[in-house]
């Protein structure tokens, strides 16, 4: 199972680096604001275009009869590549809390030096302290990003079914939407991580039993 | 034919959606053998390969690998079969030698001093990326690895494709060498005949997903035969034969191809008042022509 996942981390690895290059910049222009907002958008979009590469990866991989006839069970084979893509999903999560820690204490020296300077007119921005992203905040971050490959992953995996999938994968992305109008991030965190789960359990009991 | 035959096709039957790809195939690959598995483009040689693999599922009956139902394959079972899938594609990116490493890593029986030997012996270069390797290189990259499982049985899956005559000829001489040397059963499937002819013992041939022949190469040599009728004027439509393969009118000319019916056959082209019957044996090649080319033909070996 071990080659197989640092062979799926590699393979991987490229798209990975594009979203944490994307990431760190988007992190720092954030780091000011309070609403999380396009924190989720952008972590959404991370993880649904990880997922669109790995489900594509997924693709060809039921058809590479070189790693197919391995002597591993199809379910191990499909759980190496899915810690290949979590790893990679933590790293850009990593990546883009990293980013942000680092970009708000730089904003709040600058604010602080301005303060000095202009404290007056600080004041009269009436701009909100810039602050680091809270546990619940976190949770809800990382549940978008989790759900958004997991639900494009199993649908653009699956190369079966016509229009279905992408149907699927539609309808999974508005449910991530409207997850977005939860009252409890935590709660919205959670249920995320739920579908995330749930769409990656149904991928891989689709790649596991599929043989045409 | 024994119980203990490693490949057996029980009725195996497959379609892609409404197409059908393989239509009842029944046949046992015997021990030690070196069986070629025949037919045009598109004629099931692949698809019936994946169902023995379990890469596919068949739409009706089955595929038995070592005796294990190839529908639920165990995968320790897959350390005793060497694959070579049409194309080596392999993992493009990786190192040669990276490669044999992560063979090495999921195969328990993997013999990488072996490989590696085999390797330098055809010359390959370890640090080379695969998808710096020419297809000669990479399909012998591919035999050694999987000829370094030490299999009790190989399937090769066109193993030859693409490549020249003399890295054909290279190619297929380091396989029988390798394979006769510890006696493994091999299947093979190639569109190169008169590689097939000299290689093999068995062989069957596949049209549109029907199997035309299934016999020991030997034996269908001595039994198919090609007539040659040559007529004063135009040549008539041929007489009914049983075992008639294909018939072709050429001119004066009347070309049948039969199975087991020198007598007969002799005596229906005189009837119908042939001046001439000739007789010639065939190549494999013109007994793969011939089975498959006349499509609507019936006739069995």
């Amino acid at each position: 199972m071990r080659p197989i996942f640092w062979r799926e981390l590699k393979e991987l690895a490229l798209p990975a680096v594009i979203a944490v290059l994307a990431a760190v910049p988007a992190a720092a222009s954030m780091s000011s604001r309070a609403d999380p907002e396009e924190l989720i958008a952008f972590c959404a979009i991370a993880g649904a275009l990880l997922g669109v590469v790995q489900g594509l990866l997924d693709r060809l991989r039921r058809s590479d009869r070189f790693v197919l006839h391995r002597p591993l069970a199809a379910g191990r084979l499909q759980a190496a590549r899915t810690f290949a893509g979590l790893a990679h999903l933590l790293l850009v999560l990593f990546a883009y809390l990293a980013a942000h820690r680092i970009a708000v204490a730089y904003e709040i020296a600058r604010q602080a030096r301005f303060r000095d300077r202009f404290g007056v007119v600080i004041d009269m921005m009436n701009r909100s302290p810039p602050r680091n992203l809270e546990a619940s905040q976190i949770l809800l971050l990382a549940g978008f990003l989790l759900a958004g490959w997991a639900v494009v992953r199993a649908c653009v995996g699956c190369a079966r079914w016509g229009w279905i999938p992408v149907l699927v994968a539609a309808l999974g992305l508005m449910l991530l939407a409207w997850t977005a109008r939860f009252s409890s991030m935590t709660g919205a965190g959670l249920f995320l991580l739920g579908t995330a789960a749930l769409f990656s359990a149904g991928g891989w009991l689709f790649l596991v039993g599929d043989r045409r | 034919m024994s119980a203990h035959d490693p490949i057996v096709f029980d009725r195996l039957t497959h379609y892609y959606g409404r197409t059908r790809a393989l239509d009842t195939v029944s046949l046992r690959v015997p021990e030690g053998s070196i069986f070629a598995l025949l037919g045009r483009n598109g004629a099931g040689k692949t698809t019936a390969l994946d169902c023995l693999l379990g890469f596919l599922r068949p739409t009706r009956g089955r595929a038995l690998l070592l005796g294990e139902d190839a529908a639920h394959l165990p995968p320790a079972l897959r350390e005793k079969v060497g694959y070579v899938a049409e194309g080596q594609r392999l993992v493009p990116w990786m190192k040669v030698r990276d490669l044999v490493r992560f063979q090495r890593a999921g195969f328990r029986s993997f013999d990488e001093d072996y490989c590696l030997r085999h390797l330098r012996r055809l010359g390959l270069p370890l640090k080379r990326r695969i998808f710096n390797l020419s297809r000669g290189m990479r399909a012998q990259l591919a035999l050694s690895l999987a000829l370094a499982q030490r299999p009790e049985l190989m399937v090769l899956d066109d193993p030859a494709m693409g490549l020249d005559a003399v890295v054909r000829r290279e190619f297929l001489e380091v396989m029988i060498d390798l394979i006769q040397e510890e006696g493994r059963t091999l299947l093979f499937t190639s569109h190169i005949l008169s590689d097939v002819e000299r290689v093999c013992d068995h062989v069957a041939i596949l049209d549109r997903g029907v199997l035309r022949i299934d016999a020991p190469l030997d034996m269908v040599k001595a039994r198919v035969r090609r007539f040659h009728a040559l007529f004063e004027g135009e040549a008539p439509p041929a007489p009914a034969i049983p075992g008639l393969v294909r018939d072709r009118r050429l001119h004066n000319e009347l070309v049948l191809t039969v199975v087991d019916g020198d007598e007969e056959v002799e005596r229906a082209c005189r009837d119908l008042g042939a001046r001439r019957v000739d007789c010639e044996g065939l190549s494999l090649e013109g007994l793969f022509i011939d089975y498959t080319a006349g499509r609507d033909l019936e006739g069995e070996a």
